[in-house]
């Protein structure tokens, strides 16, 4: 009986370890929730969209999805982007084929306007700025406005789901040496063998995991 | 198992006894006075990690040495671990009503010299062993792969 509860506990815990670790920390979102939403204003009418469920690199806004939304036929007026300002490091403007227009970087409080749009002034008709307010002005349907989360930040902020699963992945080397210790008892050999696995299994946790400990 | 041999220091431990020692092995020990042929179920974590000594006169078990002729009987179970090591455990019967359990690897010499009675074999490996086994080695893969 002690075995077989020992066998289940170290199969148990090893699986969820496995699936603790197969969760790599890049994927980890920030939770509030305001980072899943763009907010953006068209015509005076705020507009929002849920990324709840997002998991590519950057959350983007189509503006023919905003058109339809605000049930404007033709074209854009003031488009501002005061939440995609607050929420996300970098917002930008781009087309269907990638073109980078414009870009605002959220720590230096600036507009770039990036080299396409300096030699193609004509393609992307006027851009202002006021009070730290990105406003684009005509901005055409196939565009899209984007927000993106600096991932480098993002990596050194301590998450609590990360110090959780840090404490996780240690709690389950704990346990699953103890279940091959007790496994086989008698024998001397399994000292060796837990303790093993004892130091590889927090080696790998602290290497997985290295962010959480500072 | 030169190994455990060395971490125990099993060797030098046997020329340090002022008698000829015919067999030595690294051990797992427990004194009870509980007398069970559930020898697996006994509390093998804190257990006592010492070198098992045989003389012609004496059971040498870490500092304490036992009179062979105070031994009313000797039982071993044999068992094959899920890292496919076999491994016996010696019950040993005193005239004080008191019992000695001691884990250690299989090794027919020690058996023989002490007269012990066979009990128990466990040599087969069940579906929880084979799980148990799968699982440590998808551990591993998936370490290595990292």
């Amino acid at each position: 009986m002690n075995k077989l509860f020992s066998l289940t506990a170290l199969s148990l815990f090893m699986s969820v370890f496995l699936f603790s670790c197969s969760h790599d920390s890049e994927d980890l979102k920030r939770d509030d929730d305001d980072t899943s939403k763009i907010e953006a204003k068209v015509n005076n009418q705020i507009l929002k969209q849920d990324f709840s469920n997002l998991t590519a690199d950057f959350d983007y806004l189509k503006t023919i999805d905003l058109l339809q939304f605000a049930e404007i036929q033709k074209v854009v007026e003031v488009f501002e982007v005061n939440d995609l300002k607050v929420n996300y490091d970098y917002a930008f403007v781009f087309d269907n084929k990638d073109l980078v227009y414009a870009e605002f970087n959220k720590s230096t409080n600036e507009i770039i306007i990036t080299d396409y749009i300096s030699q193609h002034p004509f393609k992307f008709k006027r851009i202002t700025d006021s009070n730290g307010v990105i406003k684009v002005l005509d901005l055409e349907s196939g565009h899209y406005l984007g927000g993106q989360v600096d991932k480098n930040q993002m990596n050194n902020m301590k998450l609590p789901p990360c110090s959780g699963t840090l404490m996780l992945c240690s709690a389950t080397c704990v346990l699953a040496t103890g279940a091959i210790a007790v496994s086989d008892g008698p024998l001397p050999f399994m000292d060796i063998l837990a303790a093993a696995t004892y130091i590889i299994c927090n080696a790998h946790c602290a290497s997985s995991y290295d962010d959480c400990m500072n | 198992m030169n190994l455990l041999r060395y971490i125990y220091r099993t060797n030098s431990f046997a020329k340090k006894q002022n008698a000829v020692i015919l067999f030595s092995e690294p051990s797992k020990v427990i004194f009870s006075k509980r007398d069970t042929n559930d020898v697996k179920k006994l509390n093998w974590l804190v257990s006592k990690r010492t070198n098992f000594l045989i003389s012609s006169e004496y059971i040498f078990i870490g500092n304490n040495r036992v009179k062979r002729r105070d031994i009313i009987s000797v039982d071993y179970f044999n068992f094959k671990s899920f890292v496919l090591i076999n491994y016996q455990v010696l019950k040993i019967e005193l005239t004080s009503n008191q019992f000695i359990y001691v884990g250690l690897n299989h090794n027919l010499g020690i058996t023989e010299e002490l007269n012990a009675q066979l009990m128990h074999t466990n040599k087969k490996n069940n579906w929880q062993t084979v799980l148990i086994v799968l699982t440590v080695v998808m551990f591993i893969l998936y370490y290595l792969s990292n």
